[in-house]
């Protein structure tokens, strides 16, 4: 085909945001094969629309003592219209404390999830690409913080500093991040040795540029993956700190909730409306989370489906 | 464009050697042995500006490693190598950026070689922003580039992905981007051996059509004497680590002064029924890069060696005005 | 005399692979005979259902293939219907299978000899004697040093695990070898040595050989026969003299013009563009046709093999213009569209 003499071709690519969604369009579409993932996804974000809507979604304050009109304490009363799930023994609404919950669950996980694959990420990529010393201290820093016993570690920081919620996101974002970091430095090992990143060097680009702009596009996924486990084990987390006594006790949890219920001894008395509902719901958001990491997994690593 | 004498001289070779350290048997590590593989053992040429050279040999001569080095790309074990007179080793900063404009590299593996994430424009554009050409020019560039490699219609290839292309088209992609910045020198290793043969042709007359219209200075490293002799007009032939014969391609190929250069001639099969089917002038047992022979490194599989062979390393020495060889025989 | 049959008989071979993107009809239709005692060559490029034709023989093809049509007649006896099961005797005895890479047929972990010796006792029913002795028979068939059968496959250059490969379908004197792409990954000496190889083995055991290849000049080399395979079809077969010097087809003549040769100096290349056709919805029309410059209208309909010469036949409506066609392949114009 003889070349024309062809005006100067404008090629016009779609701005950026158009390709940002477009981007994000196809990465939500993605485990639409996959029911599972699918189910991880619509149950976590039903979570979410919980927590943002705690406030219009919930029926009574859930630190709240309430009384009955006659005046007595409206204690361990069984679910029914006025409490979707009764109350607790000191007359506090379990629905709502399960609805307020949901927000500090969703939160110390997401928080404790966007840490953990931050640090664990940058130190995965580092460390695999330059190798050498660096790479010596990072690891042998990974090796110290997975040596520490996880949840003692988290009391100890609660009980040192104060016992927060943030607290135990720090605590968590400091022994978690090396499994994180782990696997991304292995994938950027490998990754090291591809052509393309010969090419980039080839073409000018420095190290830096090579490490975040063309290595990094391509452990993303890996790093969203671990991220997605990260919060089911932040949840999990905070939920044992909480049950043991070590969390806030001002901010209602599910951890919380599954601490006052025990204390209270609710599986004696029989008040299964009381712990039932948070523990289902730590177990159904974490394996959600779960879910969604094993769609997207076979997604982004097809060859595992064969 | 061949190398004519008094040609200016771009790359300059000299004593090159690169070592890689083995991993080690327990007994060795008990001897307090570090075994290394002499990849490249000290290797000097010059290269003028306009030829293309192809470096031949199998795998374990070395060649592979060759590359890199040029292209500052690894650092030699010893020996310097300059371009337009200038010392590689002590490039940095902003020179050695500069370097990087003027030195390229085409990679064999064409679905490797560009970042599964970025769409086609955007790999073709590295090379443009990392050396901060403004926006306006780029379009302009990547244009040319694209139609130097005959993928005129880029509306066609921007927005793809390189899952999206066949290895042709990709390996022309590559090519292109290392086009872009219009080089002088580029490093081509192995490149069409991954693709299907009614592929290959397309790339190769896309090579020869580049090394005629913009000069570059080209090197071509391959096992493939047939890909050699067809884009390649000088042939320098590697034995462990060490050149052993350098010449025109026509006269390494139709008068191969060098035993091993004269087996790997005969060795190279034709598409005819009628070719030669007689015994290679070349005895078995495989070259080891871990410890070559002492003297003449070809002497063990060698049908023509005799004592001196053993005894001492040949050097090169011409035969001819461009063409020399490593070889006992020829004294 | 009339010549003996041949000891391999494809009628019609049907290969579909499933997958997600819908089935893939890798062999649609192939047709071939091996001569006892010949070297077939299977010449094509990726894709084109060589080496799913020539597994398919041995009935090791993957999990999502399956023969869904056609016939392999070994000794009378068909074995594209057979199970795994039924074909294992036939397998390593009669017929045995090198793969392209060697180190598919050695196991890493254990030692060279040992994988010889597995074979010839447990599936030849050697005793321990006899199987050293013939290890070390087999070692010296394929030019390979009887000492090295202690060591293990990554002590083995490239070229030595090939031998050894071949030392191992080679071990139960199987009269069948299906050996895909043996040489691709040589270099050219260490090539020239395993074709070598394969000639003398093929003389003094009488052996017969299907031998994979995308190289033409390897098929010139060591072949008597050639079957030339595009996008799942059988495009051209004959023996090798004919096909290389009188190529029928469009797409063998464009294989040939754009194979660097060694003996012609100067000289162009000329590439054949495009892409083979997708094969999950393939053209009704000759598959050839969209990347061929001698299409006529009536290649819309696909052509059959006919015979164009002595046991030489071609698939192609304008076989009987071979000549001229031929004559018209050799100048680059004839071929220049949108690359590939």
């Amino acid at each position: 085909m003889a070349v024309t003499s062809e005006p100067r071709i404008a090629v016009r690519r779609p701005p950026r945001l158009r390709r940002m969604l477009d981007g994000l369009r196809r990465l939500i579409a993605l485990p639409a094969h996959d029911p599972f993932a699918l189910a991880g996804l619509v149950i976590y974000t039903v979570f979410v629309l919980v927590a943002i809507l705690a406030d219009v979604l919930a029926t009574h304050d859930p630190l709240e003592i309430l009384f009955l009109e006659s005046g007595r304490l409206a204690r361990s009363l069984p679910a029914g219209a006025d409490h979707f799930l009764g109350t607790t023994n000191l007359g506090r609404d379990i629905y709502s404390q399960l609805v307020h919950g949901t927000r500090g669950a969703l939160i110390v996980g997401l928080a404790a999830a966007i840490a953990v694959v931050t640090v664990g990420t940058v130190v995965g990529l580092v460390s695999g690409y330059l190798g050498g010393m660096v790479d010596t201290v990072l690891m042998r820093l990974a090796d110290i913080a997975l040596g520490i016993p996880f949840l003692p570690f988290v009391i100890v920081l609660a009980a040192f500093l104060e016992p927060s919620m943030w607290n135990v996101v720090l605590g968590i974002a400091l022994l978690l991040w090396p499994n994180t970091g782990r696997v991304i430095r292995s994938q950027v090992l490998s990754l090291r040795e591809r052509s393309f990143v010969e090419a980039a060097k080839v073409t000018g680009s420095g190290t830096l540029r090579i490490l975040f702009v063309h290595i990094a596009p391509n452990i993303l996924p890996l790093s969203l993956l671990y991220g997605s486990i990260a919060v089911g084990w932040a949840i999990l987390t905070e939920a044992a700190i909480n049950f043991l006594g070590f969390g806030a006790s001002d901010a209602v949890s599910w951890g919380y909730m599954l601490q006052d219920a025990y204390a209270s001894q609710a599986l004696s008395r029989g008040h299964y409306f009381w712990f039932v509902p948070p523990g289902l719901c730590i177990v159904v958001v974490v394996v959600a989370g779960f879910l969604i990491s094993r769609g997207y997994e076979e997604v982004f690593f097809p060859k595992l489906r064969e | 464009m061949g190398a004519v004498p008094g040609m200016t001289t771009l790359i300059e070779v000299d004593g090159l050697k690169k070592h890689f350290p083995v991993s080690r048997a327990i007994g060795e590590v008990l001897a307090g042995r570090r075994p290394v593989v002499h990849a490249v053992d000290g290797v000097s040429f010059n290269l003028h500006q306009g030829e293309s050279v192809g470096i031949l040999g199998e795998s374990g001569c070395g060649k592979t490693t060759m590359g890199r080095p040029l292209l500052k790309l690894i650092t030699p074990t010893a020996g310097t190598i300059r371009f337009d007179g200038a010392d590689l080793a002590a490039l940095k900063g902003p020179e050695l950026q500069a370097f990087r404009k003027q030195a390229q590299l085409v990679f064999q593996n064409p679905f490797d070689a560009l970042n599964p994430r970025f769409t086609i424009y955007r790999a073709l554009a590295e090379p443009l922003v990392n050396a901060r050409v403004p926006r306006d020019e780029q379009d302009e560039l990547l244009l040319t580039a694209m139609r130097r490699v005959h993928l005129s219609d880029v509306g066609q290839y921007y927005d793809k992905f390189p899952h999206q292309l066949s290895g042709g088209q990709l390996q022309r992609v590559v090519l292109a981007r290392a086009l872009v910045l219009v080089p002088r020198f580029f490093v081509a290793d192995e490149p069409v051996s991954m693709l299907d043969v009614s592929v290959r042709a397309g790339i190769l007359n896309v090579m020869r059509e580049v090394r005629d219209t913009l000069g570059l200075t080209a090197v071509y490293i391959s096992h493939d004497l047939a890909l050699v002799r067809y884009v390649c007009e000088r042939t320098i032939t590697m034995y462990l680590g060490i050149v052993v014969e350098d010449g025109p391609t026509e006269d390494v190929v139709r008068r191969p002064q060098h035993p091993y250069t004269q087996a790997l001639v005969k060795a190279v099969p034709v598409p005819h029924v009628d070719q030669s089917r007689e015994p290679l002038p070349i005895t078995g047992g495989v070259p080891d890069a871990r410890n070559p022979a002492s003297g003449c490194r070809f002497r063990d599989r060698c049908p023509y060696a005799f004592d001196r062979c053993a005894e001492e390393r040949p050097a090169l020495k011409p035969v001819a005005p461009n063409h020399r060889v490593a070889c006992h025989l020829l004294d | 005399m009339p010549p003996p049959p041949p000891i391999l008989s494809i009628r019609g071979l049907q290969i579909h692979y499933r997958t997600d993107r819908g089935v893939i009809r890798a062999v649609d239709g192939a047709s071939f005979d091996v001569p006892a005692g010949a070297v077939v060559g299977l010449v094509g490029e990726s894709g084109c259902g060589k080496t799913t034709a020539a597994r398919a023989i041995t009935g090791v093809i993957p999990a999502n293939a399956s023969v869904v049509g056609g016939e392999v007649v070994y000794d009378g006896r068909d074995l594209a219907g057979l199970s795994h099961r039924k074909m294992a005797p036939l397998r390593w005895r009669e017929i045995a299978f090198i793969p392209q890479s060697a180190m598919n047929s050695l196991d890493p972990v254990y030692r060279v000899g040992a994988q010889v010796l597995e074979v010839l006792v447990d599936r030849g029913g050697y005793d321990r004697k006899r199987a050293d002795a013939r290890a070390a028979e087999l070692f010296q068939m394929v030019g390979l040093d009887v000492k090295r059968l202690r060591d293990y496959p990554h002590q083995f250059s490239g070229g030595m695990r090939q031998r050894a490969a071949i030392a191992l379908a080679l071990a139960l004197e199987p009269r069948l070898i299906i050996a895909d792409e043996p040489v691709t990954a040589l270099d050219v000496v260490v090539q020239r040595q395993v074709l070598d190889l394969f000639k003398a083995l093929q003389r003094r055991l009488g052996l017969s050989v299907i031998l994979v290849t995308h190289d033409i000049s390897v098929v010139a080399y060591v072949c008597d026969q050639v079957v030339v395979m595009y996008a799942g079809k059988i495009v051209e077969s004959g023996p090798v003299e004919a096909v290389l010097t009188r190529p029928s087809h469009p797409y063998t003549m464009g294989l040939y013009n754009a194979f660097p040769d060694l003996q012609r100096s100067g000289g162009t290349l000329v590439p054949i563009d495009g892409s083979p056709p997708d094969l999950i919805d393939p053209p009704k029309s000759c598959r050839f046709q969209a990347r061929c410059p001698f299409q006529q209208p009536r290649c819309d309909a696909p052509p059959d093999l006919e015979p164009v010469g002595d046991d030489h036949y071609a698939a192609c409506w304008r076989a009987d213009d071979a000549a001229e066609l031929r004559r018209l392949a050799e100048s680059p114009a004839t071929w220049e569209r949108s690359p590939a």
